[in-house]
């Protein structure tokens, strides 16, 4: 993806296994029932978006761009 | 030489000076790995820009000879076509960075505009200088095969003079360059001990990191290069040209750490040559923006201090 180093990336979707975990924001929250499950959306949804992924030291997966 | 508004020496002097002026711009149309301007189009357009500038030289001291003053202000023509010259390298660049993987930066395509400009009053001047050369020449010894030698000497002796002159530097020569190894701790991209990127947060990204992963690390050689090395732009001129000159399958990352002053480079290239990325970056320019002369901040340019 063509980018400059100072590109600030914006969240357009989290992944969790938490729904405690869900607040308000802008970008799409999905929660999951296991981590299988977690890790094979997270996976989905980065190719499909060709986004980028962070994991959160929560468990929680972010997907930027 | 004869008063005649185009005599023979006149067409011999203005030929001999475009024909010197061209070849000079040709001399620094250079295609190196960098691969810019392409083949053969953007070559075509420098060496046709370059024609124009040198002929501008060329004519501008027959033009005084024959007392035709009001003719050399066609000068200040010559200034605003190098300025259109830049101006278009700027805008084509700009065009065109959404189309790579890696932006080259603003502060690159202005480095790269300016030195197509600079390039231009390069056939300017030598062939103004040839032009001077065979004058000088005719008025002490009036001989066409020497007058013709002398001029394009003189031509070339400028030519020399201006690429040294305007000879930028490489990273290589304010830092040293050396292959960097890639691991993964915690779900965040090391390279060494530089924490580059926490945006691998998937097993797939880390994997193929791993497997397909080149890094190199650039360490200033003086604390004072740091100012440069750090600059946004110059890094982002290193990460472009190395996803420019090894092509690259997926993540470009650069990070600089702040203690030591190290700047880390990782990418998953399609040519897996660690060699080859790390003379990249070692022979990328120096932007001239981000250049800044030590010795200088030592000088006291305004008197005694009080």
């Amino acid at each position: 993806m063509s980018q400059g180093i100072e590109h600030k990336p914006d969240i357009l979707a989290i992944v969790t296994t938490d729904d405690k975990q869900i607040k308000n924001g802008k970008a799409t929250m999905i929660v999951c029932d296991d981590e299988t499950e977690q890790k094979k959306i997270m996976q989905e949804m980065a190719l499909a978006l060709r986004a980028d992924v962070v994991r959160l030291s929560n468990g929680m997966y972010l997907l930027v761009r | 030489m004869s008063s005649g508004a185009l005599s023979t020496d006149y067409l011999l002097m203005i030929i001999t000076a475009i024909l010197t002026g061209t070849i000079a711009r040709w001399l620094v149309l250079k295609e190196d790995y960098r691969q810019y301007p392409s083949y053969p189009n953007g070559y075509l357009i420098h060496l046709v820009t370059g024609f124009v500038a040198a002929s501008l030289g060329a004519v501008a001291l027959p033009a005084l000879l024959t007392k035709n003053f009001v003719a050399v202000t066609f000068l200040t023509l010559a200034i605003q076509q190098f300025r259109d010259v830049r101006k278009m390298e700027k805008s084509s660049m700009k065009d065109l960075e959404n189309t790579e993987f890696t932006h080259r930066g603003d502060a690159y395509i202005d480095g790269i505009a300016k030195t197509f400009e600079a390039r231009n009053y390069f056939a300017l001047l030598v062939s103004l200088s040839a032009s001077i050369g065979y004058a000088v020449t005719d008025y002490i010894l009036d001989v066409g095969v020497v007058k013709l030698v002398v001029s394009v000497a003189v031509g070339f002796l400028v030519f020399y003079l201006l690429k040294r002159f305007s000879k930028g530097k490489v990273i290589q020569d304010i830092a040293t360059v050396e292959p960097g190894a890639i691991s993964i701790r915690e779900d965040q991209l090391y390279v060494n001990d530089i924490f580059v990127s926490n945006l691998v947060g998937s097993d797939v990204a880390q994997d193929f990191l791993q497997k397909e992963g080149l890094a190199v690390v650039i360490r200033p050689k003086e604390q004072h290069y740091r100012i440069a090395l750090d600059n946004y732009g110059q890094r982002q001129a290193i990460l472009f040209e190395v996803t420019r000159a090894l092509g690259v399958r997926r993540y470009a990352f650069t990070r600089k750490q702040f203690t030591t002053g190290e700047i880390a480079i990782a990418i998953a290239p399609i040519l897996q040559d660690s060699g080859a990325m790390a003379e990249v970056v070692k022979n990328t320019p120096l932007l001239e923006n981000t250049r800044k002369s030590h010795a200088m901040m030592q000088t006291n340019l305004v008197g005694e201090e009080s």
